[in-house]
C-alpha cells in the first residue's frame, strides 16, 4: 500500500508527521485526513471565536496532494 | 493467528503442590486453595503469540485463558474492516479472558485479541463451568472480577465520550502499562488508531502531544512512559475508579 504523510495545525500548534502510514488509496488517505481533522475541532472548540483547523496530505515524496481547512467564524451580536 | 503452542505440563513439580500453583494470574493467586484444586487439573499453560484471536466473535467459546502475562483486547467488531473495530475492554495478568463463560453464555459477540504477547493458563469451557458448579467461593471471585470489567467498560465510555485524544491515548498507555509491568509498551500507530477507534493523524498528533510534555516517548513500534505522573494529571477521573474498584472487588488474601 503507498504511503502517505498528514500535517494538522488547529491554529495555536501545529503537528508533523515523520513516519507517514500506509493506506489503500489517496481518497482513503483523505477521508483519514478530514476526519481527523473534524475530531480536532470537536476537542479544541469551543475555545475561541475565530479558529482555522488546517489539514495537509502528502504522498510517499512528500508531494502535497491535498489541502483542508475547517473554520470557524462567530461572533456576538451588538 | 498461530497455532497455539502447549509450554510444558508442569509435571516436574513437587507432588504435594497442585500444578501451576505459582500462577502469575492474580485471580488465581487470591483463590481458596481448594476451588484452584479445582481448576488446576484441566489447566494448559499456552503461549499467547500477537494478533492471535482467542475469543471469535459469535463462535462457541472452548476455552477459558486466565492470563499470566500479555495483553488482551475486548474488541467490538462491527464490520469486516478495520475502521469497523473498536477496542471496549482490556484484559491481562489480573484477569481472565471468556468471561461469556462464567456469566452462563456460550459465546459473544466480542473478539478477544492478543496485543502484547504472553501466556496463559487455559481451561476447557465444560472444566471451568463445573468448578464453578461445585463451588460458590469460585463463583464470588469470578463474578467480583466479572463486575470490574463491567466498570472498566464503563470508565472507557466515559473516557471516549468526555475526553480528547491525547488523554484518551494517556489513559490507555496508563492502563497498558498497569498490565504489563514495564515502561515501554509495544504500541505501533497503525494499533493505537484501532484500539483508541480514531484515525491515523490523530494518532499521531495526540502521540506528538505527549511526547512534547515529556510524558512519553515514542519511537516506531514502541512507546515507553518517562512521567507517569504527568500522564495521570492529564486524565484526570477517568483512570483509577475502575482500578480501585478491582482492588476492593478482588483484594489479596
Amino acid at each position: 500500500m503507498p504511503l502517505f504523510f498528514f500535517e494538522l495545525d488547529d491554529g495555536l500548534r501545529s503537528f508533523d508527521d515523520n513516519e507517514g502510514s500506509e493506506h489503500a488509496s489517496a481518497e482513503e488517505a483523505r477521508q483519514e485526513l478530514v476526519a481527523a481533522l473534524a475530531m480536532l475541532a470537536k476537542d479544541e472548540l469551543p475555545d475561541g471565536h475565530i479558529r482555522d483547523f488546517t489539514g495537509t496530505l502528502r504522498d510517499g515524496d512528500r508531494r502535497v496532494l491535498f489541502n483542508a481547512t475547517l473554520s470557524l467564524r462567530s461572533g456576538w451580536v451588538d | 493467528m498461530t497455532e497455539t503452542q502447549i509450554l510444558r505440563s508442569d509435571e516436574s513439580e513437587s507432588p504435594d503442590e497442585p500444578k501451576f500453583s505459582g500462577s502469575r494470574n492474580r485471580l488465581l493467586s487470591i483463590l481458596d486453595p481448594q476451588d484452584f484444586a479445582l481448576l488446576a487439573p484441566a489447566f494448559e499453560r499456552i503461549s499467547l503469540s500477537l494478533n492471535e484471536i482467542l475469543l471469535a466473535a459469535h463462535t462457541p467459546i472452548q476455552h477459558a485463558y486466565f492470563i499470566e502475562e500479555g495483553l488482551i483486547s475486548i474488541v467490538a467488531d462491527v464490520s469486516s474492516t478495520e475502521g469497523g473495530r473498536v477496542e471496549i475492554g482490556i484484559v491481562g495478568y489480573e484477569g481472565l479472558v471468556g468471561l461469556p463463560l462464567v456469566l452462563g453464555a456460550d459465546q459473544s459477540p466480542h473478539i478477544g485479541l492478543v496485543q502484547a504477547e504472553g501466556y496463559a493458563l487455559r481451561i476447557p469451557a465444560a472444566d471451568l463451568q463445573m468448578a464453578m458448579h461445585k463451588s460458590a467461593s469460585l463463583r464470588g471471585v469470578l463474578g467480583r472480577f466479572a463486575q470490574s470489567l463491567i466498570v472498566q467498560v464503563g470508565q472507557t465510555v466515559y473516557a471516549n465520550a468526555d475526553l480528547n485524544i491525547e488523554a484518551r491515548l494517556a489513559r490507555w498507555i496508563l492502563m497498558t502499562q498497569d498490565r504489563l509491568g514495564r515502561d515501554e509498551l509495544p504500541l505501533t500507530h497503525k494499533f493505537l488508531s484501532l484500539m483508541l477507534g480514531v484515525r491515523r493523524p490523530s494518532v499521531t498528533m495526540a502521540t506528538q502531544l505527549l511526547e512534547g510534555e515529556g510524558m512519553i516517548r515514542a519511537r516506531r513500534g514502541r512507546i515507553t512512559v518517562l512521567n507517569r505522573e504527568k500522564l495521570l494529571d492529564l486524565v484526570g477521573d477517568a483512570y483509577g475508579v475502575s482500578e480501585a474498584e478491582y482492588e476492593r472487588l478482588l483484594k489479596r488474601a
